[in-house]
């Protein structure tokens, strides 16, 4: 058997080198910061404890060119018209089956990156944690940043092992229009209108009614981001600084909202980011409340 | 990752070994509908066939296992499997085949294996990944779910699957059971072949189910993910699969050597760049079409897919075309394209 034991030394090697290099784990959810950089995702690519998930894009653009073993997702998953209204949450059971198609665990560490400065991405990023996901984190500079920095891209669809995620609702994460009606005007309640200021004071009325909720901050989306070619976050201080000036303190309960959800996701991941204690996500948003006919509104500033 | 290592060499290792001793080829098979009188090796693809419909479809609604079928992108299909089919006759054998020939130490196949790997990966993932985008483009289904062959079917009833697979494993059935006693046979007979092959085919079913990787027995795509691991140090796509393919060699080089065919064996050197254009051409054709001669034609076809059907079908028609070809360039020699079709073979 001598020549079997000269291929068991050619195999042997390659079986070792191919699961050696898996053996370089990454930190764990923990110590992994909620916003990561390109640098982070470049050192843990072929972890297996690691799931990238291109989402905000069309699929032709996936296959196109993607961040190597990124799966797709398309926006319908997490926001879709249910029930009339656009920009909701699907049923819980549809949801879940498609992460789990797409590979998502209950563990491993998730990260999104999308094409529009994590507007995107934010949306999948509350949806996860809404179900439960506990480490869930967005691409800095998303898909812009990646390519900037010349970094490898795969083409074509990529295949992960199905997932096996099970929910655990996270109802302190969302609000509802009645849970709204009960606490808009709650001293500890702050609401974040993350719409322009057309929208917020009524100039632009995207729903029957225009307007904001009365007592609602409106901090524009895109006050969260750097307004240049990187599609990136403005740094942590900025931003505490800014929602921090605007009466949007740590020790009151922050919502977000916008017209279906996106823009108020994208806030969202801002006050985690932040560590703000408590914050939900109003996902009827405007499409809801300024639809609804005994919502209170008021227009102007 | 360990446990996938473990699994995928598991069933690796003895399906490398039973298509050593089986001489299992699908190229051979698929020209004996045509060319040839010896049906064997055909008798043995469809007794797989057979069984792994049966299997995987009962399987899958005992829920132990998930099956997931190609979208029916029909030019890549059709372009894919036809090209893959051409390669196949020039490579001299289809990618199983290849590979247990190279494990036996066959250069000339070990060459179109390397071609395989390189048109593969061009494809999947290099120059030639446009032309295949491209050809993935136009898909059809049913109601947003890949076609297969019972739900074309305009009756939506549970019980229609199961008549579909009844008739096929009935008509299939039949003609195995009229097939003639094998007159020479070197290693296994066809029915030992295709029931052991049958065997570890539905097996990877399950077995790749426990990675979490729902899909069968399958060459291409874990030889791209090996090619990119080897080549780029990128392990993204590394799963149950790749240590398939790493432990089909094995198995194969364990059984040649066990029945005394272990020997290195180089063919004339024109024979040499046929099987490496031969191989390039079925790794592109594999890579575009989305499976070869076991991803779609064992593995896929067994789930009844359209897109492996059709592929199949049409990497058959290649394999006429070519064999036509290479026999009417050797035309004055009627006697002597017998001998051409063993020494291919052999190769």
């Amino acid at each position: 058997m001598q020549i079997l034991r000269k291929y068991i030394f050619v195999v042997l090697p390659l079986v070792l080198l191919a699961t050696g290099s898996t053996f370089a784990a990454p930190q764990t959810g923990s110590d992994v910061p909620l916003l990561v950089e390109t640098e982070w995702v470049e050192g843990n690519l072929g972890s297996s404890r690691l799931l990238l998930v291109d989402f905000g894009r069309s699929y032709q653009d996936y296959l196109g060119g993607h961040i190597p073993g990124a799966v797709f997702l398309d926006c319908k998953v997490v926001w879709d018209t249910v029930d009339g209204l656009n920009g909701m949450l699907p049923p819980e059971d549809s949801v879940v089956q498609v992460f789990r198609e797409v590979g998502i665990d209950s563990e491993g560490t998730v990260v999104i990156y999308d094409a529009a400065a994590g507007l995107w991405a934010s949306r999948l990023f509350w949806a996860l944690e809404y179900f439960g996901h506990g480490d869930v984190h967005i691409l800095n500079g998303g898909w812009n940043s990646w390519q900037q920095q010349g970094n490898r891209v795969h083409r074509g669809a990529e295949k992960k092992p199905r997932g096996t995620f099970t929910p655990k609702i996270r109802p302190d994460l969302l609000a509802t229009k009645e849970w709204l009606l009960q606490n808009f005007d709650d001293q500890n309640t702050v609401v974040v209108d993350a719409r322009s200021k057309k929208e917020y004071t009524g100039k632009d009325a995207r729903s029957k009614r225009g307007g904001h909720i009365p007592g609602s901050v409106n901090i524009d989306w895109v006050l969260n981001i750097t307004g240049d070619e990187s599609k990136t976050f403005l740094s942590d201080i900025e931003l505490a600084e800014m929602y921090d000036s605007l009466d949007v303190t740590k020790d009151r309960e922050a919502v977000t909202l916008c017209q279906t959800g996106v823009r108020a996701s994208h806030s969202y991941f801002v006050l985690r980011l932040l560590g703000y204690p408590k914050v939900r996500m109003y996902d009827g948003s405007w499409e809801e409340w300024g639809n609804a006919s005994e919502t209170p509104i008021q227009a102007g500033e | 990752m360990m446990a996938t290592a473990a699994l995928g060499l598991a069933v690796g290792i003895p399906l490398g070994y039973a298509l050593q001793s089986g001489g299992f080829c699908m190229n051979t098979a698929f020209r004996s509908i045509l060319f040839e009188k010896d049906r064997s090796l055909l008798r043995a693809y469809v007794l797989v066939l057979l069984i792994n419909i049966v299997a995987v479809n009962i399987l899958d609604e005992l829920a132990l296992i998930n099956i997931t079928r190609a979208p029916f992108f029909w030019p890549a299909l059709l372009v894919g499997g036809f090209v893959f089919g051409l390669g196949m006759v020039l490579a001299g054998g289809c990618t199983s085949g290849t590979w247990y020939r190279a494990s036996k130490g066959m250069i000339g196949s070990l060459m179109a294996l390397i071609g395989f790997a390189a048109g593969a990966t061009a494809s999947q993932a290099g120059i030639l990944n446009p032309i295949q985008a491209k050809l993935r483009l136009p898909v059809l289904d049913v109601y947003g779910v890949e076609p297969t062959l019972y739900n074309i079917i305009p009756i939506s009833h549970w019980a229609v699957k199961w008549v579909v697979v009844a008739v096929v494993v009935v008509l299939g059935g039949i003609w195995l059971l009229r097939s003639p006693k094998q007159k020479f046979t070197v290693g296994w007979n066809w029915q030992k072949t295709g029931l052991i092959i049958g065997v570890i085919a539905a097996a990877g079913w399950l077995v790749s189910g426990f990675t979490r990787r729902d899909y069968g027995l399958s060459f291409t795509q874990p030889t791209v993910s090996l090619v990119r691991f080897l080549l780029d140090a990128d392990s993204t796509g590394i799963n149950w699969g790749t240590f398939l393919v790493i432990g089909v060699p094995v198995g194969a080089a364990l059984g040649a050597r066990l029945s005394g065919e272990l020997t290195l064996r180089l063919p004339k050197p024109k024979r040499v760049l046929q099987q490496l254009a031969g191989g390039l051409m079925m790794g592109v054709g594999a890579a575009v079409a989305g499976g070869c001669n076991i991803g779609h034609g064992l593995t896929g076809v067994s789930t009844l897919a359209l897109s492996s059907i059709a592929a199949t079908l049409f990497t058959i028609f290649g394999v006429w075309t070519a064999t036509f070809l290479v026999y009417r360039r050797t035309a004055s020699s009627a006697a002597r394209a017998n001998l051409q079709t063993k020494s291919a073979q052999d190769t």
